[in-house]
């Protein structure tokens, strides 16, 4: 019936992880085949870390929006390694592809996780530009920026 | 809309937030250039998340005889470039391909305006892009990449086999060299500034 079913008899070592990067280790494979197995479609590996959520959630976190870490906001234990990674390349205003691809997540994953850590105030994120579009203003300062390159 | 409507005292400082990120897409068929020139301009090794051609692909992306190219965009390559302290520009090299139409709506949703780039040998191959760009409205210009060693058409002559509006430039550039790469962002810029001055005196 699902698709999924076909990865039922896959050897154990075919279930790569591609992206939950090259450094970090799930804590031990039972943690594993409990997740999958209580999740239908379980095995849909980079959306593990996401509760199986895609896309920017409500926080609207766009390929190109800016993050910026919160300082007064001190890490917390619950963090995930994932969010952890999210929040460390974050020093300095970050864009949302620029964070995945530094710390080698999908872009997709760190637009959920990224939406969660603004929505507990961790994180800060840029507007979008897009509502400027039709600001002659700042397109104007825009030619400007760009022509002093 | 302004940049700073938040409303606050004057003198009082403007409250610490994030810089306005600024989306422009680089579109256009395989080895025409989009990487090259978003690291034409970008103050950054262009990112990515490429990855290696696999055989089932060949004869799919085919970059023509004359290329060396081994590995395609799977994904898209970006660069960064800032402009001043609030505001950062980043410049998205996206797959020309339809068969990574699945990305379109997530690259191109809150792009100010696109590039596309063209071969003059593989004109064909940007026609998915502007496609796209014409069917979401968002301003665009046609750059004609020159590639050394490769017959060359005139502007006009791309402009009437790619067909696009009369308003839209369309540029040479050599994809390589920065002040070029810079001027067609101008291009760009300069259209999207007249449209919205359109559209402001409407």
């Amino acid at each position: 019936m699902s698709g999924y079913d076909d990865y039922e008899d896959e050897p154990q070592e075919s279930f790569g992880r591609p992206f939950l990067g090259r450094e970090i280790r799930l804590e031990s494979e039972e943690r594993f085949h409990n997740t999958a197995d209580d999740t239908p479609g379980g095995h849909n590996r980079p959306y593990l870390i996401t509760g199986g959520r895609t896309g920017g959630g409500a926080a609207n976190i766009g390929i190109e929006t800016l993050l910026i870490y919160e300082r007064q906001v001190q890490p917390d234990r619950t963090w995930s390694t994932e969010m952890m990674m999210i929040v460390r390349a974050c020093d300095r205003p970050v864009a949302c592809a620029e964070v995945a691809a530094r710390i080698g997540l999908p872009i997709g994953v760190v637009q959920v996780l990224a939406g969660d850590l603004v929505a507990a105030g961790v994180l800060q994120q840029s507007a979008s530009s897009a509502s400027l579009a039709d600001d002659v203003a700042f397109i104007e300062r825009l030619i400007h920026g760009v022509s002093a390159l | 809309m302004s940049l700073h409507s938040d409303a606050r005292p004057m003198g009082q400082p403007p409250a610490k937030r994030p810089p306005i990120p600024v989306k422009i897409l680089i579109s256009g068929g395989f080895g025409v250039g989009k990487t090259t020139t978003v690291g034409a301009l970008s103050e950054i090794d262009p990112l990515s998340t490429e990855a290696p051609m696999t055989s089932a692909s060949v004869g799919i992306d085919d970059a023509g005889v004359a290329s060396q190219k081994t590995t395609t965009t799977v994904a898209m390559d970006f660069g960064r470039v800032t402009i001043d302290e609030s505001i950062i520009l980043y410049m998205f090299g996206t797959p020309g391909q339809d068969r990574f139409g699945f990305m379109w709506n997530d690259l191109a949703d809150g792009a100010l305006g696109g590039v596309v780039l063209v071969d003059p040998s593989r004109l064909e191959d940007c026609f998915v892009a502007l496609d796209y760009f014409e069917s979401i409205k968002l301003p665009y210009v046609v750059a004609v990449n020159s590639f050394a060693g490769r017959p060359t058409m005139t502007l006009d002559q791309v402009r009437h086999a790619v067909n696009v509006d009369p308003d839209v430039p369309v540029v040479a550039v050599d994809a390589r060299d920065r002040e070029q790469v810079k001027a067609v962002v101008l291009t760009l810029l300069r259209r999207i500034l007249a449209r919205a001055k359109a559209r402001s005196q409407r």
